[in-house]
Order: structure tokens, then C-alpha cells, then sequence
């Protein structure tokens, strides 16, 4: 049994007071577990996505990079630095947020489709080409991966907080209540039929009195 | 916002290639820390791709940032050619964590 609220009277106001704070608390409770429901829901749905994300992008970019590396054994690397310095730089990544059940998550969009490459093809070799168009593919993909993984993050750590909240009810405060609402119950009971037979005994004694 | 890369010469120059314009090399773990701290500071940024090398030694300190950032910037570990062997995916301890299970061990 759980510990009754310390410095509580047992008196009917407060029994009122108690038994309104336990609707509350069971009410909060039942909510509560409902978005912890919805949010693991959902974030089963989003992990399998980010598995699949995360895959693709890894194999790419170790392609990507083999080809990089490639062309850094053809033209020297100092050169594919130098080549790398000169790109125009995509435009930024255009941010905002997105609520799921109350949990603000990321979300990004970009902007640039350049199929063009802005280098000269004197001194550059094939390999260069391919790996940068393989990194412009992959950029887009690690976006969406950026978004998606922010978004497991701010998910778990709701869960988490959410989780620990219905414990919390579950356990703790919604038990505390009960005993304390039976606690109240019980020592008005008490009293009233300790009050009950003081009556029945006045009257007794008021008869005996009244016949004498 | 803005997409900034942390990794040595090759990874940087891989993601110069591809239009990320704010690219820091960085040769070892600890001034790889001292990019990222003042990349912590920014509020421009919306994701920070880290070489998984470097990644993975300074886990400690990537996850402390994780767990007391907002929602930006996202921290966004990535392999580099070199990359084969098998590694601990931290999204599986976060995965743990939120549910109790480990869903990647199915």
C-alpha cells in the first residue's frame, strides 16, 4: 500500500479536494499514455525509414569517396582540392519544424538541381566528374537523412519524458491518492459512528433521566 | 541555414565537391572538438557532417551536445571510404533508450 500524503486532515473538504486531484491525476494519466502510444507509433514507422536512408546513403558515399579517391590517384590531390575549392557552394538549406503529437521536429528542404559542373575539363579527370556528381546525388539524401535522424532524436527524448510521466501516475501519485481518499474515508467513518453512539448513549441516559 | 563539414582533407573535399561551402579540415580528434565548439555557438547551422573517425572518439562530447541542443543542429555522422569495419550505431542506444528494445538486433 502506498504512503498516504503527509499533513493531510481527515476531513470531508479535503476528501472532496483529494478525490477531485485523483479524476485529475487518472484523466492526465489515460492522456498521457495515449501520446506515449501515438509516439512510439510513430516512431516505429520513422526507423524503419531511417534504416533504409542510412544504408543507402553509407554505400553511396563509399562509392562516392572510392571515386574521389580515384581521381585524387589521376590528377594528384592537391589538384582535386584545389578543383573542390572552386565549386559554387549549393544554395542553403531552407529549415523549419514540423509538430508531431506536440513534438516539434525538423524539417529541411534544398534547393539545387546543378547538373552543371563549373570546372574546366583541361585538367580534370573523368573519375572527378563522376565523383562529384555521385556527392550532388548523395547530398540530397543526406539531408533528408539529417531530418529524419533529428527527428528520432526529439521523438526518443518526448518518449522518454512522456514514459517517465505515466510512470510516475501510474506508480506513485494516483496510488497516493487512493490510499490517502481511503485513509480520509475511513477515519470519517470511524468518527461518525463514534458520533452515532454517543447519541444513542445520551439518549439512553436522557430516557433513564426523564423516567426516573 | 547552413550545411558545414568536419572531417579530414578527402572527406572535405568530397563534400566541397557536392556544394557544401563551410568545410573544416580537421587532422585529429581534438582539433576536430575545437571546430565543433565553435560550431556549438553558431545559430546558423542546420547540420554538422562529421567524419565517423572523429566521431567516434569524441562520442562523449557529441552526445552531452545531442541531449542539451533544440532541434538545430543536427549532428550528422558519416563514413568515409575507409570505413569497413563494423560499428556501434549510436542510434540504437537512443532507440533503446526511448522503448527498451534494441530494434537493429532483431
Amino acid at each position: 500500500m502506498a504512503d498516504i500524503i503527509e499533513g493531510v486532515k481527515p476531513t470531508r473538504m479535503q476528501l472532496l479536494e483529494i478525490r477531485k486531484k485523483r479524476k485529475l491525476a487518472e484523466n492526465g494519466h489515460k492522456l498521457l499514455s495515449e501520446k506515449r502510444d501515438a509516439l512510439i507509433s510513430e516512431f516505429f514507422k520513422i526507423i524503419d525509414v531511417r534504416n533504409s536512408l542510412r544504408k543507402k546513403v553509407e554505400s553511396s558515399l563509399k562509392e562516392a569517396f572510392s571515386d574521389l579517391i580515384d581521381a585524387e590517384m589521376i590528377m594528384g590531390r592537391t589538384s582535386v582540392v584545389d578543383v573542390a575549392r572552386q565549386i559554387e557552394p549549393m544554395d542553403e538549406v531552407k529549415t523549419t519544424t514540423m509538430n508531431i503529437m506536440g513534438v516539434l521536429t525538423p524539417q529541411m528542404e534544398m534547393f539545387s538541381d546543378k547538373n552543371q559542373l563549373e570546372y574546366g575539363f583541361l585538367h580534370t579527370s573523368a573519375k572527378l566528374d563522376e565523383a562529384t556528381l555521385k556527392f550532388r546525388d548523395i547530398m540530397r539524401d543526406i539531408v533528408k537523412l539529417a531530418e529524419v535522424e533529428g527527428t528520432i532524436e526529439d521523438l526518443a527524448r518526448e518518449i522518454e519524458k512522456t514514459k517517465r510521466r505515466v510512470n510516475a501516475l501510474e506508480h506513485i501519485f494516483i496510488p497516493r491518492f487512493k490510499a490517502t481518499e481511503k485513509y480520509i474515508e475511513l477515519v470519517l467513518d470511524e468518527r461518525e459512528r463514534e458520533d452515532f453512539f454517543r447519541r444513542k448513549r445520551i439518549k439512553s441516559i436522557l430516557a433513564a433521566r426523564n423516567n426516573a | 541555414m547552413k550545411v558545414v563539414a568536419v572531417g579530414d582533407i578527402d572527406f572535405i573535399a568530397g563534400f566541397q565537391l557536392a556544394g557544401v561551402k563551410e568545410v573544416y579540415e580537421s587532422n585529429d580528434a581534438s582539433k576536430a572538438k575545437n571546430t565543433l565548439e565553435k560550431i556549438k555557438e553558431r545559430k546558423d547551422v542546420a547540420i554538422v557532417l562529421i567524419q565517423r573517425k572523429f566521431a567516434k572518439e569524441l562520442r562523449n562530447y557529441i552526445n552531452e551536445w545531442k541531449f542539451n541542443k533544440g532541434i538545430y543542429p543536427i549532428i550528422l555522422e558519416l563514413p568515409d571510404h575507409k570505413d569497413n569495419e563494423e560499428y556501434e550505431d549510436p542510434m540504437s542506444e537512443i532507440i533503446k533508450r526511448a522503448i527498451g528494445v534494441d530494434l537493429n538486433k532483431r
